[in-house]
């Protein structure tokens, strides 16, 4: 997973590098808030980010509060390095927007299992996303079945939204669940009988 | 909790205590949390010891204009870098500037420079050694 590490301490920014390309992470790297804020929004940015609350230029829940209020980078998650003794400014920093945190210094054990958490969480919305996509689609093509459909009173074709006409079979099975199999109801099995006796 | 265990330092200077500063880190602590990785924590400290003169740097500019914000951000990042060695005197020295600054005591914070400054000095000094003794 591509994660980005913004930490303005070159020694932790390099402990945190270090451990997670050891996970096989690709690892894009940020030494202020500001700069955080621009790899963010940059397309195919990190999914996860693990930032620091004090750096120059926007800190940590800075970078939070700006990410929530785009609605394209809704589904980052952002995990907030605290000190110790910075206990009473988590509240503050997961109302800020921030998924989870982790005290600094920390423990590798218990990175790597917020990281399997936020991993997670990612896997499921990118999977929820993908559904309600497809429902969506789904729903487009029943509504297509809904309403006035315009056909033609000789040969029954039908007319899409783009003036296009189609064997009303066709249209069907394009916009719905099902398939046709072909059959001679009796009324049509007479008529046809008739017109090829009439033709000896 | 786990600091204290490990560090069992009595001596942390307080606020403008400049002269009191001991050296003081818990490498084993230190590795452990780094997953035993000999290698990454000389990396680190060898990062330390290139850096800290220029976070020191960043503390005395800080002071040098009586900007809370900017001392406070200075003394934090020196506390993430310290507190990778489990150094409590420093980090707990850090943490003091840190603090003062936020609560708007700059008069306090400022008083604390000298003890950060001794302590990360120090720090780096044992450091050194230790880097020194190995490569021996």
């Amino acid at each position: 997973m591509k994660i980005l590490v913004a930490e303005d301490d070159v020694t932790s920014r390099w402990v945190l590098e270090r451990v997670l390309k050891r996970w096989e992470h690709e690892i894009v790297t940020a030494e202020s808030g500001t700069d955080a804020w621009r790899i963010l929004q940059e397309p195919g940015s990190p999914s996860l980010a693990i930032m620091d609350w004090m750096m120059p230029g926007m800190t940590g829940p800075e970078v939070c509060q700006a990410v929530r209020g785009v609605p394209a980078l809704q589904s980052k998650y952002i995990i907030l390095l605290t000190s110790r003794g910075e206990k009473g400014d988590i509240v503050t920093g997961l109302e800020s927007g921030a998924d989870d945190y982790i005290t600094k210094p920390f423990n590798q054990d218990e990175l790597r299992a917020r990281i399997h958490v936020g991993t997670r969480v990612l896997e499921l919305q990118q999977q929820l996303a993908e559904r309600v996509a497809q429902l969506e689609a789904s729903l487009q093509r029943e509504r297509q079945l809904e309403g006035l459909l315009p056909i033609c009173c000789y040969c029954k074709k039908i007319r899409d939204d783009a003036d296009s006409w189609h064997q009303v079979e066709n249209y069907i099975v394009n916009r719905a669940d099902v398939r046709f199999s072909h059959s001679v109801c009796p009324d049509c099995s007479d008529r046809v009988r008739r017109e090829l006796m009439r033709g000896k | 909790m786990e600091d204290n265990q490990h560090a069992g330092h009595s001596n942390v200077p307080s606020s403008g205590d400049a002269g009191a500063a001991v050296p003081d880190f818990d490498l084993k602590l230190a590795l452990s949390r780094m997953d035993d990785d000999q290698e990454l924590l000389n990396e680190v400290i060898d990062i330390f010891l290139e850096d800290h003169v220029e976070s020191l740097r960043a503390l005395r500019a800080a002071v040098a204009s009586s900007d809370a914000a900017r001392l406070q951000r200075a003394a934090h990042t020196i506390k993430g870098a310290v507190s990778n060695f489990v150094s409590v005197a420093a980090t707990q020295a850090a943490c003091r500037v840190e603090l003062d600054c936020k609560e708007g005591r700059l008069q306090e914070a400022l008083a604390g420079v000298p003890t950060l400054e001794t302590t990360v000095l120090a720090l780096a000094d044992a450091l050194r050694q230790t880097r020194l003794g190995k490569a021996a």
